[in-house]
């Protein structure tokens, strides 16, 4: 039973390209057979995030539009042949496809791979339209951070109102030292704004840049933000895992602040 | 809301959650903080009209929740205390 997950965000920058290329790469080496697709047409990222930017002869638009089969267009990852990644058109732009084209195009998809995932567009435009036009399920993507959340909050709302019944919330770049210091907003608060369940909690990782400075998704090793991303991956599968030391924000201090904060 | 000596200052996560759930509430309901802050002052006039009631201790509080029970996926929700 194949899976179809868009992954989206609303606020750009926080992370869903990331997010897309390390648990696509986690279920690949969970040995499930995925596709990482990068909907953003005419700014493409997801093939530089994997590494793959050198193997690229046709896109996700040449396949909707008949230029080629859909074999062609796919890219088979030679470290983990389990991923293959459908890269996005980098010359066109978000009007060069529709809804029911992705909606064929998932369909397709779905026949060859256990997961099916969608790196969404920032906005809420056509770029977001199409990509969560042919998708069952979707995992929202924020920082603790204001403008993330209220974006990621009207991103829920615009899921919800398009008859999403799944919606997972996975919130990036933790600074655990700032949040014992209560100038950041912890993982329960978060959780507690947007009220949505929770998938998983990376913290910000030196390791990630210098991922993808290398072209190297992390997910699976040994670094903090590589677990983190692996027990995403993990809980898609239907494990319960819970969530990590660095992931868990209260410590000594903010338990006791917190006594104090519920009387508001 | 109060604070002991040794928090310094007002910590900003604090500072951000009032203006988040500020912001989100009219966000969700589509409305600017002035019209929230209408909208409470209304409802307290219309039930000054059937209740005795002290104005300046009675806050109204505008939650909008999502309770999954009874079939019901959203509800949204005027609570009013200090009655």
């Amino acid at each position: 039973m194949s899976e179809v997950i868009v992954i989206t965000s609303g606020k750009g920058g926080v992370g869903k390209t990331t997010a897309t290329a390390n648990i696509g790469m986690g279920l690949a080496r969970m040995k499930k057979k995925t596709v990482v697709i990068d909907t953003d047409i005419g700014l493409r990222n997801l093939d530089v995030v994997l590494g793959l930017e050198n193997r690229i002869v046709y896109n996700m638009v040449d396949v909707i539009e008949g230029n080629c089969r859909l074999k062609q267009a796919l890219i088979k990852d030679k470290r983990c042949p389990e991923l293959s990644l459908l890269p996005s058109a980098q010359t066109r732009d978000k009007s060069a496809v529709t809804p029911e084209q992705m909606i064929k195009l998932t369909e397709e998809l779905k026949e060859h791979f256990d997961y099916v995932l969608l790196d969404c567009p920032a906005g809420i435009e056509q770029g977001f339209k199409n990509a969560i036009a042919g998708a069952e399920r979707a995992i929202v993507v924020t920082t603790p951070e204001v403008s993330a959340i209220r974006d990621a909050d009207r991103i829920i709302g615009l899921l919800e109102a398009a008859e999403f019944r799944n919606i997972d919330l996975l919130i990036n770049r933790i600074r655990p030292d700032m949040v014992r210091r209560g100038e950041m907003m912890s993982v329960e608060d978060v959780v507690e704004i947007l009220a949505v369940n929770l998938i998983g909690a990376v913290p910000d990782d030196e390791e990630v840049v210098i991922s993808t400075n290398q072209g190297e998704p992390l997910a699976g090793d040994d670094t903090q933000a590589g677990q983190a991303f692996f027990n995403v991956c993990r809980r898609i599968l239907g494990e319960e895992v819970p969530l990590l030391e660095f992931e868990q924000t209260t410590g000594f201090l903010s338990k006791i602040s917190g006594l104090f904060h519920r009387g508001r | 809301m109060k604070k002991f000596s040794f928090m310094h200052k007002d910590q900003s996560c604090s500072v951000a959650k009032d203006r988040l759930s500020t912001v989100l509430l009219a966000d969700r309901l589509n409305c600017t903080p002035e019209m929230v802050e209408l909208m409470k002052q209304e409802i307290l006039s219309v039930m000054e009209k059937y209740l005795e009631i002290d104005r300046t201790r009675m806050t109204i509080h505008l939650e909008i929740t999502t309770k999954e029970e009874q079939g019901v996926k959203h509800a949204k929700t005027i609570q009013i205390k200090g009655l």
